[in-house]
């Protein structure tokens, strides 16, 4: 047989390694997702609304506060008295429900998403540079944190609705102002043990400066946690609002979101039971759905997971 | 030595890892034996199927990780058909394990008196008092002084090296005729390993308990293994007595392992090393696994999957240059070089 | 050897202790005293191996050098500059000079960086080169520590621990630095491996002329690559002397001791090798033993050792020692040792 020895002692110059392919991210994300049944059924859902919200006014059969004295409190289409016109039947001005609900999703959603946003932007700047630099900057920023953290959220929030008056900006901002604690203190613990792992130090070492490593080494690195964080914090959000509107402080008519629609149809509950239920049926299935797809998050965006492959 | 039965027999093991990406075969059809008082050591770098040849032998392979394959006899037994019923009872009693990380394998909640008390309980027919007593023996049995206070202290309060005594004597409680060591001093400091080798060496003689190690170090395997079986990519691909081995080592893998090792005793300009690395489950060439990094390596060696052949009494050899019997390396060398 | 010559590093005094509270309600304020007053000198084109167990400070040290963590007391004189009173913008300037590669190949990389990006930080953070040159150098650096350019696009993960310490390597020699710390390079990977990277950074040291602290707790492998060793114990320097005076002749029982632990791969011999082993456990650095700190574990100690803390004190040319009774003829301790 033949035998070659030439090469045997000398240390190998470029060799020839053998490294794992890669499969295609976005197939590799499908197959994840396909695998999780809650998963994909929060993706369904998720996205479901999403589209609703988006194309509102092509989905909505009547204009969402179109009123029609004729046709007060019809029922769902499925009970006595109901017609196909009405789907979900209407409300106490003959308003069209299922329109209403169509409309309202954009506004549950914008202010969700929206103050998640701000929320996180604000989390994420004040837990890193927390968690990066420590000693009196963290000292400050925690001590804030546990301040907004000892007074009741709904409070603060009502306070501050009472003195600034209620419309969608104010919302959102307040709503991402009081929600902010959760992100920092998240970020600064995910900080301060990343700020132990080798790649921060070898990063020092190499005399990078702090803003680049907060920005390149440790940014990317908490944004997975960051991101199942926020997707969660969208459904608190979003029954946050509700709670509100249900309280009288949220969005103000004419905007529609599901928790005006819920707290306006209370008052009906014994005669027209569907202005309340559905309303509050949108609402736990979009909640549920973000839950169902946070949770899928969380389990596929574990570094630990991604060994497993 | 081959006329009475082995105390461990594995026969042609096979233990798959069938993970979302496709199966992995870990051990690949794995066979080698234990005799009764005999040390034997598992040779390989990590990725080698080592580990898991001695889970499959505990019965402590996990999902997904299955026992395709192939026979586990402890004393004529087969293990792999015994029920993990029947599996909890010859553990800890017929054959113990201790790992290579004393922190995370003792439970930080209890004593460690309680820890090795336990064991006694659970498999002997003892009293509390009983067990206590002989608790405190097995903790003086592994060298520490003042058993008594040790009894009550928790894992934390102990050093790393007191920490593998423990984990040693709960091990030994029940006398086991087999203990299989997962690198057992590879988390220890270099002075505290040589104390616990001195430990087992002595348990050994005193218990007469065969022992199985499983580790990465030559220099270990050298101080107190009598025969040696070297693993590369889930195969055996040489075995033999540490004497033989170690002065005519007959696999390329295996002299290169003896060669890349820097010696405390000599020097030498350059090291040895083997170029390449160790292949990954799914790119397993073709042929011998180890043709890629071979310095030998010849056509039948990239095609053909050689199988473990005896070359002399104590030694055996996976290697297409050894199929003819007994050539060594070096003669293959010079006949290569004229 | 050197010297005559002017050493590139100079410590001189240095210390670092770590502070641990001892509750709300204790006045008193411990520390432990990882590095307690070392001096050393570290001349150019040669490698000061650093050797000791765990706890002995030798990887604060290390970075203390580098000021990843920030000396208690003490100079630290890069080219006569004392690092330790620059400004972190100066540090960060010198940071070019000095480089670290790190213990574990796999933390010490950014694992949502792609192997160029990896490498392209350094000569990016200092501005050193950008466009088609930041280009061209990256890939010349893959060349030298052997990895092919098709995979620099890869992500860390993708890479075997060989692999991703030779590209820990790569960053470290980016920027061309004159004195590279090396901390426990080779410890976190397989034996056939650690042969590769020991060459590839012997080869390195040739060609770029370089000067290395290495700082490892394997003695083999600070044998095969050291020009002068410093054994550390408890935060202190005990021993400080050129290669083969150290292995051969130690005069430190620690020493000694610790070379006589060291498993040899060498069967033969394991029978009659007369081996020191060192009894008992290492001393927590938050309360060192008085007088010399290693009379608890010494076989030599009296009283004098108990009480009074020897000095570093040159007793060879070139061959500091911190003992009382230094041993004086090297009793060869390495049985086989020809």
């Amino acid at each position: 047989m033949s035998v070659n020895i030439s090469a045997q002692t000398e240390a190998p110059r470029e060799e020839e390694f053998e490294v794992s392919k890669r499969p295609n991210q976005l197939r590799r994300w499908a197959k994840l997702l396909l695998r999780s049944k809650t998963g994909t059924i929060g993706m369904l859902i998720v996205l479901s609304v999403c589209f609703t919200a988006v194309f509102a006014p092509f989905l909505a059969p009547y204009e969402p506060d179109a009123m029609n004295a004729a046709n007060i409190n019809v029922p769902p289409m499925w009970l006595d008295g109901g017609s196909s016109a009405h789907v979900l039947g209407t409300d106490s001005l003959g308003r069209d429900m299922l329109s209403r609900l169509i409309y309202g999703s954009q506004v549950s959603l914008i202010i969700g998403v929206f103050s998640v946003i701000v929320a996180g932007i604000i989390g994420l700047a004040m837990g890193i540079l927390a968690g990066y630099y420590g000693k009196w900057i963290d000292n400050l920023v925690m001590r804030v944190v546990d301040s907004f953290l000892a007074v009741p959220n709904i409070l603060l929030i009502l306070v501050i609705l009472g003195i600034f008056g209620s419309n969608m900006l104010t919302l959102i901002l307040v709503l991402g102002v009081t929600n902010w604690v959760i992100y920092a203190r998240l970020v600064r613990s995910e900080v301060l043990s990343l700020k132990e792992r080798d790649f921060i130090r070898a990063a020092k070492s190499i005399g990078t400066k702090d803003s680049t490593i907060m920005l390149k080494h440790i940014l990317p690195n908490v944004f997975s946690s960051f991101i199942v964080i926020s997707t969660l914090s969208v459904a608190t959000t979003i029954i946050l609002e509700a709670s509100l509107s249900f309280l009288g402080l949220g969005i103000q008519p004419p905007s529609i979101s599901w928790g005006y629609m819920l707290s306006s149809g209370r008052d009906y509950l014994a005669t027209s039971w569907w202005l309340a239920t559905f309303p509050g049926l949108a609402i736990t299935f979009t909640v549920l759905g973000i839950i169902f797809l946070g949770d899928w998050l969380r389990d596929v965006l574990d570094p630990r997971s991604q060994g497993r492959k | 030595m081959k006329q009475e039965q082995p105390l461990l027999d594995v026969r042609h093991l096979k233990t798959y890892f069938h993970t979302e990406n496709g199966t992995v075969p870990s051990v690949e059809g794995v066979s080698f034996q234990i005799n009764k008082g005999e040390v034997v050591a598992i040779v390989g770098e990590s990725g080698c199927g080592k580990s898991v040849t001695s889970y499959s032998i505990m019965g402590l392979v996990k999902s997904p990780g299955k026992i395709e394959a192939g026979e586990v006899l402890l004393d004529g037994t087969d293990l792999t058909t015994l029920s993990k019923r029947q599996m909890r009872k010859l553990r800890g009693n017929d054959m113990s394990m201790i790992f290579q990380e004393p922190l995370t394998s003792l439970n930080p909640l209890f004593t460690v008196g309680f820890q090795i008390s336990e064991v006694i309980v659970l498999h002997q027919d003892v009293t509390k008092k009983e067990a206590r007593q002989k608790t405190i023996e097995m903790i003086e049995k592994v060298g520490i002084p003042n058993a008594e206070k040790i009894y009550s202290n928790f894992p934390h309060q102990l050093s790393g090296g007191m920490r593998q005594r423990i984990m040693i004597a709960i091990a030994l409680a029940c006398n086991p005729k087999l203990l299989i060591a997962d690198e057992p001093t590879t988390a220890l400091d270099v002075s505290i390993q040589a104390q616990i080798l001195d430990l087992m060496k002595k348990l050994r003689k005193e218990l007469e308990t065969s022992i199985l190690i499983i580790t990465h170090d030559l220099g270990v395997v050298a101080e107190m293994v009598d025969r040696v079986v070297v693993m590369y990519a889930g195969k055996v691909v040489e075995e033999g007595t540490v004497y033989e081995l170690f002065r005519d080592p007959k696999h390329p893998y295996t002299k290169g392992l003896l060669e890349s090792t820097p010696k405390i005793h000599e020097r030498k300009d350059e090291l040895y090393s083997i170029k390449g690395t160790v292949p990954t489950p799914a790119n397993m060439p073709k042929g011998c696994s180890f043709s890629p990094r071979c310095a030998f390596a010849g056509d039948k060696c990239r095609e053909q999957q050689p199988e473990l052949v005896q070359v002399n009494s104590g030694q055996k050899v996976s290697c297409w240059l050894h199929e003819e019997g007994e050539v060594s390396l070096h003669e293959q060398k010079q006949t290569a070089a004229t | 050897m050197s010297r005559n010559r002017q050493p590139l590093l100079e410590i001189k005094g240095l210390k670092k202790h770590f502070d641990i509270s001892s509750g709300w309600f204790s006045r008193e304020q411990k520390s432990v005293k990882a590095v307690d007053g070392i001096d050393l000198k570290v001349y150019p084109g040669e490698t000061l191996g650093i050797v000791g167990e765990s706890g002995c400070g030798k990887s604060t040290t290390g970075n203390t050098i580098l000021r990843l963590l920030e000396a208690t007391e003490g100079q630290i004189l890069f080219e006569g500059e004392d690092l330790a009173k620059l400004s972190n913008k100066q540090m960060r300037e010198k940071r070019k000079d000095i480089q670290m590669i790190f213990q574990d190949p796999f933390s010490s990389l950014n694992p949502r960086m792609k192997v160029f990006d990896l490498i392209a930080e350094p000569l990016r953070s200092h501005k050193a080169a950008s466009g088609r040159e930041l280009k061209k150098q990256v890939y010349e650096l893959m060349e030298t520590v052997g990895i092919s350019k098709s995979f620099a696009e890869r992500f860390p993960h993708e890479f075997s621990g060989g692999q991703r310490q030779r590209i820990g390597i790569a960053r470290a020699l980016a920027l061309k630095p004159k004195l590279i710390v090396c901390d426990e390079p080779v410890s976190a990977l397989d034996v056939s491996i650690q042969s590769q990277i020991l060459n590839l950074l012997d080869r390195l040291q040739k060609e770029f002329n370089l000067t290395y602290i290495f700082i490892a707790h394997g003695l083999p492998a600070i044998k095969h690559i050291s020009d002068r060793v410093a054994v550390m114990y408890l935060g202190k320097v005990v021993e400080l002397a050129d290669r083969d005076q150290l292995f051969e002749k130690p005069m430190h029982p620690y020493t000694e001791g610790l070379l006589s632990s060291v498993p040899i791969p060498d069967p033969e011999n394991r029978n009659n090798r007369e081996r020191i082993i060192l009894k008992g456990d290492l001393p927590s650095p938050a309360n060192p033993p008085s007088g010399c700190r290693f009379h608890t574990r010494c076989p030599y100690a009296d009283e004098k050792c108990r009480t009074e803390e020897p000095a570093f004190s040159e007793e060879r040319d070139g061959h500091h020692v911190m003992c009382h009774y230094p041993l004086k003829a090297g009793r060869g301790v390495l049985v086989g040792n020809s």
